[in-house]
């Protein structure tokens, strides 16, 4: 793999942990991920792999201690807001290890927008089976759907009878909905953008899934 | 006269202090389910969370909508649960559960006082409260700070109260006016 030249890029891929997450599965040439870029960082969450429930509990760790000074002092959060987040992303990285059958990584970052609005994203992506085929897992009229009426079904709280359906990604959209943010999920041949509405966007296919969700800083509505 | 006892309070424990997934769920719900089963009738066992940081969503789903869905479904015949030592972030995944599957269930707050963690709607909520101060309740005793509700429909409130594990009835009495009433005591 060969590394970008822009000292800017090589020092955010740095910041990132790209280099050592990336390293089992590719070499990187040149001197990508050894320089420090000057100014603030803006990551929350480095690159971290996921791949077993013990990776989810020290994301979730990392989150209460050291990222939670930071949504607290700068993004103006409070225990719920902390908690929400907290959620998102126990339940985003969780689906890695229960439904993709296969590894992961998620990151996360915070932002400002030009008129000074901060906001959060988070990115967790899998090269596994995809949505479709993991609720064809359990449901197996889930065969039959297109990749963007499995990913719609995921996000429905009642899709079927079926009592005991899990609900996480469905909560992962009343939280971003709470926080004002979006909620993008790409898998197979199909890409799905929450913001107020549903909006199904252009995608090459992919195997696994992704997820990229902003959160803004603005504090806490009722989520359900 | 039925009376609930108190157990020795049941401690939610995972492998560390942050639960997550529906698998830890699971194996939290089997855990507490086992221990229900083997306590002894009439009882309510205390369901401590104190050691618990953090509970993400999807696991406290499958550990309380398990629970409390046996429960509500009398398999578990009079043994019942109260929360107990919630921290903010777990009360609040907690809360969202409840929310969603349309539970409830009494907590015991950090001051002792009993409350409702859930679904539910006012009136019912203001009956179960009037149990928890008398110890027991009948349908008059609702009527008298509900004059403008008529029995049948306090006798209704009564039952649901029941169905969701909330008040349960201990005897049938007989009035001095005569006729029959039924005697609930709250789940606290």
């Amino acid at each position: 793999m060969l590394p970008p030249t822009e000292r800017e890029l090589q020092g955010y891929l740095h910041r990132m942990n790209f280099a050592a997450v990336t390293s089992p599965l590719a070499i990187l040439e040149g001197t990508a991920g050894g320089r420090r870029a000057s100014g603030p960082s803006e990551v929350l969450l480095e690159l971290t792999p996921i791949e077993q429930q013990a990776d989810v509990e020290q994301v979730i760790r990392t989150i209460l201690g050291r990222v939670r000074r930071i949504l607290e002092g700068e993004l103006g959060y409070g225990e719920r807001d902390v908690t929400a987040f907290s959620t998102v992303l126990a339940e985003a990285c969780t689906n890695i290890c229960d439904h993709s059958a296969d590894r992961g990584v998620v990151a996360a970052q915070r932002y400002t927008q030009r008129g000074g609005t901060r906001y959060i994203v988070v990115g967790v992506a899998d090269l596994g089976i995809g949505i479709r085929q993991s609720l064809a897992t359990r449901y197996r009229q889930a065969e039959r759907w297109s990749h963007i009426q499995a990913i719609v079904n995921a996000l429905h709280k009642e899709y079927s009878r079926h009592p005991d359906r899990g609900l996480g990604l469905f909560m992962v959209s009343k939280i971003v909905g709470a926080y004002q943010g979006s909620l993008h999920i790409r898998s197979g041949d199909a890409r799905l953008y929450l913001r107020h509405r549903a909006r199904r966007l252009a995608a090459s296919p992919f195997p696994g899934t992704q997820l990229a969700i902003t959160l803004s800083a603005r504090g806490v509505q009722e989520r359900t | 006269m039925i009376g609930l006892e108190r157990q020795n309070p049941h401690a939610v424990e995972g492998r560390t202090e942050l639960l997550n997934g529906r698998r830890e769920g699971h194996e939290l719900a089997d855990r507490l389910l086992a221990q229900l089963a083997a306590s002894e009738p009439d009882s309510i066992l205390p369901v401590d969370f104190g050691r618990v940081r953090f509970m993400d969503f999807s696991c406290a789903d499958e550990l309380m909508t398990r629970v409390l869905r046996r429960i509500r479904s009398g398999e578990l015949g009079t043994r019942f649960i109260l929360l107990q030592d919630l921290s903010p972030s777990v009360e609040e995944n907690l809360a969202a559960v409840f929310a969603l599957r349309d539970l409830v269930c009494a907590k015991l707050t950090k001051g002792g006082k009993i409350e409702l963690l859930g679904k539910i709607g006012p009136e019912l909520a203001e009956t179960y409260q009037l149990a928890v101060r008398k110890g027991t309740i009948t349908a008059r005793d609702v009527a008298a700070i509900a004059p403008d509700v008529g029995i049948s429909a306090i006798s209704n409130r009564l039952a649901k109260l029941q169905t969701m594990g909330l008040l349960v009835r201990t005897k049938e009495g007989a009035p001095a006016s005569g006729g029959r009433q039924f005697v609930y005591r709250a789940v606290s």
